[in-house]
């Protein structure tokens, strides 16, 4: 599992992470606090990138939560972009993708949330 | 503490009911990302851990339930592990499980998502282990829901199977079970819009519930098993058999035996063996004893005090007294029914006792027993003989039939039998089930089919012997003929043929090579099926061993008819003018013909192409209605096309039938059917008409243009008999007998219009998988390219052919339109409608390379009648 937490492009007040591999229970523990560092840095809020993530666990997925939960509480908007159809298939199955909210690509999550 | 209404309960139960679905909704969601492998290494590992635990969950189950024997229980948790495991362990089950090239089918299996699993208070550990070890080999997550009396134990069970699977990778949740008993909270789950499935493993009510949730369901019910010992049976393996199944874990196993039914002829023999193998015959007295207490009347099932209970506890139950060490306690029994409690179910060791007369009586009573509260699941049969095993199985009405083995380890496969293993058995449409399966990882996948466009084989097939130039005719007959082996010759011509001296020469060369021989002339045009009848009547009379068919396409499509009959007598015409959509899928297939006679077709026309197609028109007397009738079996085998045979053919019939060479090449050319094979043959044969119709038609007596045109005729002939026709011919087939026109000219009266309505943009598309898209009109300017006509773009090139083919009819001296033939307006008008309904359904219709409408037809009758396309 790698993360990298950049600024996006054009937005600074909004950090994007981009998570690739396996967010699972032997990753999520170091995982979880650079996510929630990340949201916690950026003042409008996160993209979360998942172009390159291809597997979730529990774990994950309730990192994912904890993540969601703590931007809401902190009045924060979260998008995610670029699922892969594996990952997004589980989102539809769990009904996650009412949670989050998706878009395409980082471009246009903050179009439609950050402008 | 007070019990909380069931109104005060529901918010809790909905809560409680998301709660669980919500999580294995989750898993199940995760569980779509894992591979075989995966997949394979977590139930690897809760096996192995559900069958560690085997003793202690018996144990548990046992104290629980206060039924059933410990030891045997050991026997189940072992099986619905080890047998379980050993059964799915290879299985494919996840991902692209099939992949089959001839096909073109790819099998993806997909899991259904979460699974309420229901099971029973009689193999309550067992049951849920099983149910938990096929849901997680479909990646499908399983809530249990465990009967009343035995929540703590199936629970443990269950909590077994989820730890090793969660320590072997599975998602969080992937197995949940319902901590409290709560009806409820089952009916809550069984509704939940988010289960996908109940698998339901107990009594009926539960089961019929299940199936009215409106949730997809397999469920199944109770058993009444009858154990039939017929008079072969070997006695003292049947008795042995019958004690294992019914004592194993005292009787609760649904599938184990209910009722002894033995032939009369062994009852003493099959009693004697019983008892000294520990059986006890109970007196009517005590019979009625043991009812009372094993039968709730008012409930009308077994009474759950002894169910899984000893002899020796039923025995105190019914206050009577039984040897010690008696294993099963035996009623005999008058009837099946209300009247006899003892004929129910009852999962304990008590059977019923039948006596009968014979097979008949055997069978009849098993039937009864099974429909009184055991239909569709499971009947036993002790017998050597494999017929009257036969007949016992395809009557009685079970999913199951075991057969000389015990009953409950047969059933439930793998020990005894090679049925699939399984704690869940279906009971088919008796049990109100949805199948008779032993019910394993099969039933809980969706099988996505992935399913490429294949088309089907095409094929050219023409006459193996095909002798052309002027003179063949002599040639072959004064040589060839020698070769065939053949000694009495059947020819079939028209009466104009012998007056013309055509066959003299025939008959003549024949007689040389000692062919003993008979004319048949008794042919008019357009012969109808009575004509052919009467004409394989006379070949039948005549024996040939070959068939000469001289003439244009009447004699040849009539001999081909007759050569038919004459080989199948049995054979009806109705059938085979059956339309058919494929010819390699019809309904009615022909016969091989040959096996009596060969068949020669000569044309002495050139029009039809009769001598190498595998057609024969047949005319309806009744109906003037013309049937092709079409099978490869009637290819003649040899053609000879010999132009000398022509040169005497006046214009106006070389004229029509050299128009209808053009329509077969036409069409087979533009079909959907056509191929690589047949279009340079059909391209040739419309340059040939065009180059030497109208010669022929001028100068009959030039042979060049005679065997041009004959040669083009065959040509065609050999295209159309593999790409088949189109509405040309379907229309001109019904215009030709309703207005007595030649079928040559019919078909010039409707050529324009079809080729304007055929390169047009199709109203409905073909239907044909080869077919790709509509390429009419570029195929029609291919032909006016091939002709050296203007066709610079498709539409050019159409309007070149429409012009081109004015131009050949007007020297023809054709009329233009079928008004200009001399049809009446008004005898028109009023056939109009019923002409394109025939030529709707012609066999001809279906390979236009547009699916035309009935409306369209008659619009393109109107446009060949007036000649205006604006109609």
């Amino acid at each position: 599992m790698a993360i990298e937490v950049t600024v996006a492009a054009g937005k600074p007040e909004v950090n994007v992470v981009r998570l690739s591999g396996r967010l699972d229970a032997t990753t999520y523990e170091a995982a979880q606090p650079v996510i929630l560092e990340a949201l916690e840095k950026g003042p409008a809020g996160m993209i979360l990138n998942m172009r390159s993530l291809n597997f979730i666990s529990s774990a994950g997925l309730r990192t994912m939560i904890i993540v969601w939960k703590k931007a809401t509480a902190d009045g924060k908007r979260i998008a995610m972009v670029d699922v892969q159809p594996p990952i997004y298939k589980i989102f539809k199955i769990a009904a996650l993708d009412k949670v989050f909210r998706l878009f395409d690509n980082e471009g246009e999550a903050i179009r439609e949330l950050w402008s | 503490m007070t019990r909380k209404s069931d109104a005060e309960q529901m918010p809790d139960v909905k809560a409680k009911a998301d709660e669980l679905v919500g999580q294995a909704r989750e898993a199940a969601a995760l569980f779509t990302q894992y591979g075989q492998e995966d997949v394979d290494r977590i139930v690897a590992a809760a096996a192995k851990a559900g069958a560690a635990r085997r003793i202690e969950l018996a144990r548990m189950a046992v104290e629980e339930t206060g039924m059933g024997v410990f030891e045997d229980k050991v026997i189940k948790n072992l099986f619905a592990t080890e047998y379980i495991y050993n059964d799915i362990r290879d299985r494919k089950t996840v991902g692209l499980i099939k992949d089959c090239l001839e096909t073109g089918i790819m099998e993806f299996a997909e899991p259904l998502g979460v699974i309420l699993g229901i099971t029973p208070v009689t193999n309550p550990t067992s049951t849920a282990m099983f149910k938990c070890l096929i849901s997680l080999k479909t990646r499908n997550t399983i809530i249990i829901s465990a009967a009343r009396n035995a929540l703590k134990s199936t629970i443990e069970a269950a909590k077994t199977i989820y730890e090793a699977a969660l320590a072997a990778g599975a998602p969080d949740y992937c197995v949940r079970w319902v901590e409290t008993s709560s009806r409820e909270l089952t009916q809550t789950l069984m509704s939940h819009p988010d289960v996908s499935l109940i698998l339901a493993t107990g009594g009926m009510g539960m089961v019929k519930a299940a199936y009215g949730s409106g949730t997809p369901a397999i469920g199944v019910g109770p058993g009444n098993v009858p154990v039939y010992i017929e008079k072969s049976a070997d006695i003292n393996a049947a008795v042995n058999d019958i004690l294992l199944s019914k004592t194993f874990d005292n009787g609760m196993v649904c599938a184990s035996e209910q009722a002894v039914v033995v032939d009369r002829q062994i009852r003493n023999a099959v009693m004697a063996r019983f008892r000294s193998q520990g059986a006890y015959f109970l007196s009517p007295a005590e019979t009625a004893k043991v009812e009372v207490v094993a039968i709730d009347a008012e409930k009308e099932s077994m009474s759950p005090k002894v169910v899984g209970q000893s002899v020796r506890r039923i025995a105190e139950l019914a206050e009577i007294t039984v040897p010690e060490n008696t294993r099963v306690l035996i009623a005999p029994l008058k009837g099946v029914g209300e009247a006899y409690p003892l004929s129910r179910e009852k999962l304990c060791p008590i059977l019923g006792f039948y006596t009968v007369r014979n097979l008949k009586e055997g069978v009849n009573v098993c039937q009864d027993i099974l429909y009184f509260g055991g239909l569709g699941h499971t009947a036993s049969i002790a017998s050597q003989d494999p017929g009257a095993i036969r007949e016992f199985s395809e009557t009685v009405n079970a999913g199951r039939i075991i057969v000389n083995s015990p009953s409950a380890q047969g059933a439930i496969g793998d020990i005894y039998t090679r049925i699939h293993p399984s704690l869940t058995l279906g009971c088919g449409a008796g049990g109100q089930n949805i199948t008779t399966d032993n019910v394993s990882v099969s039933n809980l996948i969706n099988i996505k089919r992935v399913t490429k466009r294949m088309v089907n084989m095409k094929w050219f097939r023409v006459p193996p012997q095909i002798y052309f130039e002027a003179g063949a005719l002599d040639a072959f007959f004064t040589r060839e003929i020698k070769e065939m082996g053949v000694h009495r010759a059947f020819i079939v011509c028209t009466g104009s043929a012998i007056r013309q001296g055509a066959t003299r020469k025939l008959e003549t060369y024949l007689q040389q090579a000692d062919i003993v021989t008979t004319l048949y002339s008794d042919i008019t045009p357009d012969p109808t099926v009575e004509a052919v009848v009467s004409g394989a009547e006379a070949m039948k009379k005549f024996g040939p061993d070959l068939i000469i068919a001289l003439g244009g396409g009447s004699p040849i499509d009539a001999a081909k008819a007759m050569w038919l009959f004459y080989e199948n007598p049995d054979i009806c015409f109705d059938d085979l003018r059956m339309r058919f959509m494929d010819i390699r899928k019809r309904i009615v297939r022909f016969p091989e013909l040959g096996r009596k006679a060969k068949l020669i077709a000569i044309p002495t026309t050139s029009g039809t192409g009769s001598e190498v197609t595998s057609f024969a028109v047949v005319t309806d007397a009744k109906t003037g209605a013309k049937y092709p009738l079409a099978d490869y079996a009637m290819t003649p085998h040899i053609a000879i096309v010999d132009p000398n045979l022509t040169l005497s053919v006046p214009p106006s019939v070389t004229a029509d039938t050299g128009i209808d060479v053009l329509a077969h090449a036409l069409e087979a050319y533009v079909s959907v059917l056509a191929s690589d094979y047949s279009d340079p043959l059909a391209l040739k044969a419309i340059q040939l008409v065009f180059e030497y119709l109208p010669e022929a038609f001028r100068n009959g007596g030039n042979l060049l243009a005679r065997e041009k045109m004959h040669n083009a005729s065959t040509i065609a002939g050999m295209a159309f008999t593999n790409a088949f026709l189109g509405i040309n011919h379907g229309l001109a087939h019904i215009l030709g007998a309703t207005f007595h026109i030649s079928h040559g000219r019919a078909n010039a009266l409707v050529m324009i219009p079809v080729i304007r309505h055929n390169a047009a943009l199709p109203k409905k598309f073909a239907t044909y998988p080869k077919y790709r898209y509509p390429q009419a009109k570029e195929r029609y300017a291919e032909i006016a390219a091939a002709l050296k006509l203007p066709a610079m773009t498709p539409e050019a090139g159409v309007e070149s052919l429409v012009k081109a083919v004015e131009a050949l009819k007007a020297e023809l001296k054709m009329p233009a339109t079928i008004r200009e033939a001399g049809v009446p307006a008004a005898a028109f008008e009023a056939a109009v409608q019923r002409m394109a309904e025939i030529a709707f359904d012609d066999q001809c219709t279906g390979a236009n390379p547009s699916y035309t409408l009935v409306d369209d037809l008659a619009r393109i009758l109107r446009e060949a009648y007036s000649g205006d396309a604006a109609l």
